[in-house]
């Protein structure tokens, strides 16, 4: 007895899961493809503006060995933080320091302190009007993580695909309320697409995905067969 | 071996076959720009935007498959309308014109969710337009 039902649930059940995956490969080329604001426009003593170079500087120290994860936070140690050395949570410190840098850059600014500020005037005014912090869910320490910049990034996600009746589909959102001026341009800025870009490059790759999974359940959807052998004499 | 051809001819193919329909060029009174219009530029106009612009390899060969954004900014809905309108005849099926690749698909394949919006003479304008799809084809 063959249960064609069975082998062609486990199919779709393959090539929905597949669908998934591919809506994930999407969100993370928008991501990658979403633009971040640079509020810093003028390099600041505690702000690494230079990465590479930092990088370099800290690999001939170290006689050419440094971790590729140790490249955002080579520079100067913020007071809060422990001093020296390297840590394992890098990246949630990261998010820290950019916080703690852009309102100590605002203050200066405000003072003017500094004949070149850690900010530059756009970056002021975004770090004043709160428009640049964007509180996500990402933690940081025990807390909601909050960042400066990063917003339009930080919120893409991939929906879980949907079934109904024979067809499956999975979204990648983009929830930000400016989000459609990036992608689609305004009257007093460019467009800069992520959303659209990210999708076409994934096609063939996200059709590839499913061809796959739909081949491995045809191949192992055989389990689901169940050979009855009568023997009529 | 031929050089791998970019997505600039493209884009100038395109601009190309807008710019050789009359009723469009008489049209648009700021000229067509790519990604922003200047701040003084007369409406209405037209802004293209390359969004994406991904190779598919196959055997001798390349397809390049672009799409484009081609908006309209009127100073009411109904030139852009009727702009976004004459651009559609203007590219959809159209065949262009390319040195080293060959015109394969030239299709409006969405229309732009955007609305209207203020400028910076606090002006309100409307934006319509569409993506439009466009595969060029080169043997290599």
């Amino acid at each position: 007895m063959i249960d064609f039902e069975a082998i062609a649930q486990a199919i779709f059940d393959n090539a929905v899961a597949a669908l998934g995956e591919g809506a994930v490969i999407v969100e993370g080329r928008a991501k990658a493809r979403a633009r971040v604001r640079n509020l810093f426009g003028i390099e600041h003593e505690d702000v690494p503006n230079k990465y590479i170079g930092n990088t370099e500087a800290l690999r001939e120290a170290r006689g050419g060995e440094i971790g590729a994860d140790e490249r955002m936070v080579v520079g100067k140690a913020p007071t809060h933080l422990k001093a020296g050395g390297f840590r394992s949570n890098q990246r949630r410190n990261w998010r820290h320091r950019r916080l703690a840098m852009a309102e100590r850059g605002l203050a200066d600014y405000k003072a003017g302190i500094h004949e070149k500020p850690a900010l530059d005037r756009h970056g002021a005014s975004e770090v004043k009007t709160k428009r640049a912090l964007f509180v996500g869910s990402t933690k940081v320490g025990k807390g909601i993580g909050a960042s400066i910049g990063g917003r339009l990034r930080g919120e893409i996600y991939a929906e879980a695909p949907s079934v109904s009746g024979l067809q499956a589909e999975s979204w990648v959102i983009s929830p930000t309320e400016y989000a459609k001026y990036m992608e689609f341009g305004t009257r007093h800025n460019r467009a800069f697409p992520f959303l659209r870009p990210a999708a076409e490059e994934s096609r063939e790759e996200i059709v590839g995905l499913i061809a796959d999974a739909v081949r491995e359940a045809s191949r192992t959807g055989g389990s689901s067969m169940d050979i009855e052998i009568v023997v009529r004499l | 071996m031929m050089a791998l051809a970019t997505s600039a001819p493209v884009k100038r193919a395109v601009v190309q076959t807008l710019r050789a329909s009359p009723s469009l060029v008489s049209a648009i009174a700021g000229g067509i720009h790519e990604g922003i219009a200047p701040r003084k530029v007369r409406y209405p106009f037209i802004v293209y935007q390359l969004v994406s612009a991904p190779y598919r390899r196959q055997w001798g060969g390349v397809i390049l498959e672009t799409l484009f954004d081609v908006s309209v900014f009127a100073e009411n809905p109904v030139d852009a309308n009727n702009i976004d309108a004459l651009i559609t005849t203007a590219l959809n099926e159209a065949v262009l014109v390319m040195d080293e690749q060959d015109s394969m698909l030239c299709r409006r394949v969405a229309d732009l969710p955007t609305g209207p919006d203020i400028d910076s003479e606090g002006k309100r304008i409307y934006q319509v337009g569409g993506t439009y799809s466009v595969w060029a084809h080169q043997t290599l």
